[in-house]
């Protein structure tokens, strides 16, 4: 066990689906060869296919205690290719016809979005954005024969060794949540690195610092001042992805309301709710039906005019208050 | 000293098959000794303990960057000896056993500053995609990066086992040394091309940062690839690995052989 982790949490009420976190990590962490088509953040629909589609149905983790990997490595059409536009041809050699991708789209990581599902003739959908969920129990480490992979003592971030990884994809089968990902260029997997490098200047994540719905509490989930350890251990109002995995991720998740359904008037957002209960505990377990039903009392207790420490630590609308990045000194205590 | 070879060989699996038991029962035989041996009964005590495979290296007047070329034709007077090869065990039980091991040859020739040894097999399918090497500071050149095309195809590799530390006793263990007897493996990557690794057991290996010389051809469904190692004294035992890409082998999945012994 590390001496510390951190962890993040999303507020999925308030994600608009505007894709600037993946794209604020695209910049600054994969627009290097072979990463093209590598998002270590995402936004995915949900319900929807996934990214890599289908990720979600096809195993990984662990099951009493013994690795579940899955059969193979997603090929590339599961990810999507990245495409090129012809600007050159079009802009500038004076050729004809429309600027096009260089190859046919067939897949990509927010393909069917807001697509969603149908309830009782009503559209519902979500957004979930995703990135290493920095386990405490990594299958990744696990799977890796290399020990090329390995979780940081002092902040618990998972990192690859690019010096020591092979890139024999063992990591890739083993990950539940598919979130490690293969370079063919420099024939290396490589993954999200929770910002390492900017937390140790005292600077947030760029997918968190970036994002506008201010969705995002960054810190140390042992540290009692943190909004993460207020929102996951004091109000329990998050959880994590597929817990039945067996890894213990550190992303956690506060489920979604979505709007009332049309024609409800009267009945309160879970007794008739536009998401179906059953999707919730899909992804989140069975512990999202009292979480909804807590999180459901505080909503209630604001619109009627009283106070809720939750609901004014959810709004975040400071830095200060969605972020505690760690300082040295706390991080070297035990 | 070719038929000697041959019973060793044979004498080899037997002695392997029966120390590893039932996680052989599956693996298909493909070469007409792998078959001998099948058939070999156990029961019967050997003679005497078989003793290591035996590659006799022939001496070559020249520099080994010359004789590297697997297409010299020295190599067509060199005497090959096979490399009888083993699968190695799956990694999970809910996987597939995929691949039968190829025939190999190996060849030995002694030049003025350095031993080369040259290692044949059959691989019907040549797993070497074309990735270029990633630009200065893996930025792409201009606006453009290079792609990644594929996700799960894997790569064509071999690589020659030498102890660091010859013992008369004792060979190191052939799972990548042991501690207390280290290996070096020339290591070929048909993408990333010839390293020089060191381990002391498994999940030991790690990068050394020197390179080696390495030729290779493919042609007719076969590979050959010229290992150019330091200059190897009599005796020295060498051991094998053969990966194929197009049954997704890596690292741990592979195929190897015993030691054999460069004379």
């Amino acid at each position: 066990m590390p001496k510390h982790q951190y962890a993040m949490v999303f507020d999925l009420n308030k994600c608009l689906g505007c894709h600037t976190c993946s794209i604020a990590c695209k910049k600054l962490w994969t627009d290097g060869d072979g990463m093209d088509y590598m998002y270590w953040n995402n936004v995915e629909t949900r319900p929807g296919q996934g990214y890599p589609r289908y990720w979600d149905r096809n195993g990984g983790g662990f099951k009493n205690g013994t690795l579940q990997p899955t059969p193979d490595v997603p090929p590339i059409e599961d990810y999507g290719y990245a495409f090129e536009y012809n600007y050159d041809d079009r802009l500038f050699k004076g050729k004809e016809g429309p600027v096009l991708p260089h190859k046919d789209p067939k897949n990509a990581s927010n393909w069917d979005e807001d697509s969603g599902s149908l309830d009782r003739g009503e559209n519902y959908y979500f957004y979930l954005p995703r990135i290493c969920n920095h386990c405490t129990h990594p299958a990744c480490v696990a799977a890796c024969p290399r020990q090329a992979i390995y979780k940081r003592e002092e902040d618990g971030i998972v990192l690859i060794d690019q010096n020591r990884c092979e890139g024999y994809r063992f990591c890739v089968r083993a990950c539940p949540y598919k979130k490690l990902y293969f370079n063919e260029v420099t024939q290396k997997a490589q993954k999200c690195i929770f910002c390492y490098p900017r937390l140790e200047k005292g600077e947030v994540n760029a997918c968190a610092k970036q994002c506008p719905g201010r969705i995002r509490f960054v810190g140390l989930l042992d540290d009692p001042d943190s909004p993460v350890h207020k929102i996951v251990v004091n109000h329990k109002a998050a959880l994590p992805l597929f817990p039945e995995k067996g890894t213990q991720p550190n992303v956690y998740y506060v489920p979604p309301f979505n709007p009332p359904r049309r024609g409800n008037y009267g009945k309160d957002i879970l007794s008739d709710p536009r998401i179906p209960m059953d999707y919730l505990v899909y992804l989140f377990g069975e512990e999202v039906v009292p979480l909804m039903q807590r999180l459901g009392r505080e909503l209630e207790r604001v619109q009627n005019g009283g106070k809720s420490e939750l609901m004014q630590l959810l709004i975040g609308r400071d830095a200060a208050t969605r972020f505690k990045v760690a300082t040295p000194e706390q991080l070297a205590r035990k | 000293m070719v038929k000697p070879f041959v019973i060793c060989g044979a004498m080899g699996i037997v002695i392997l098959g029966a120390a590893t038991g039932i996680a052989w029962k599956n693996h298909q035989q493909s070469t007409a000794a792998q078959a001998q041996a099948a058939s070999y009964k156990v029961a019967a005590k050997p003679a005497a303990q078989p003793s290591a495979m035996i590659v006799n290296g022939v001496d070559y007047e020249g520099q080994s960057s010359a004789i590297a070329d697997p297409a010299h034709p020295a190599w067509k007077s060199t005497p090959a000896v096979p490399v009888l090869l083993n699968l190695t065990p799956r990694i999970y039980e809910t996987d597939e056993i995929a691949g039968a091991p190829p025939d190999a040859i190996i060849r030995c020739v002694r030049a003025s500053d350095g031993t080369v040894l040259l290692l044949t097999w059959n691989d019907p399918t040549k797993d070497q995609p074309v990735t270029r090497q990633p630009s200065p500071a893996g930025q792409g050149a201009g606006v453009r990066v290079q792609h990644t095309q594929m996700t799960n195809r894997f790569v064509d590799s071999a690589a020659v086992m030498v102890p660091v530390e010859r013992k008369p006793d004792a060979n190191p263990c052939l799972q990548m040394g042991e501690a207390g007897a280290p290996v070096e493996i020339y290591f070929w990557h048909s993408v990333k091309g010839p390293e020089v690794m060191k381990a002391s057991g498994r999940g030991t290996t790690g990068r050394t940062g020197k390179k080696f010389v390495a030729k290779t051809a493919y042609a007719d469904g076969s590979w050959q690839v010229s290992f150019v190692l330091p200059n190897l004294p009599k005796g020295t035992p060498v051991a094998f690995a053969i990966w194929d890409g197009s049954v997704k082998q890596r690292g741990g999945l592979k195929y190897y052989s015993l030691w054999h012994s460069l004379q």
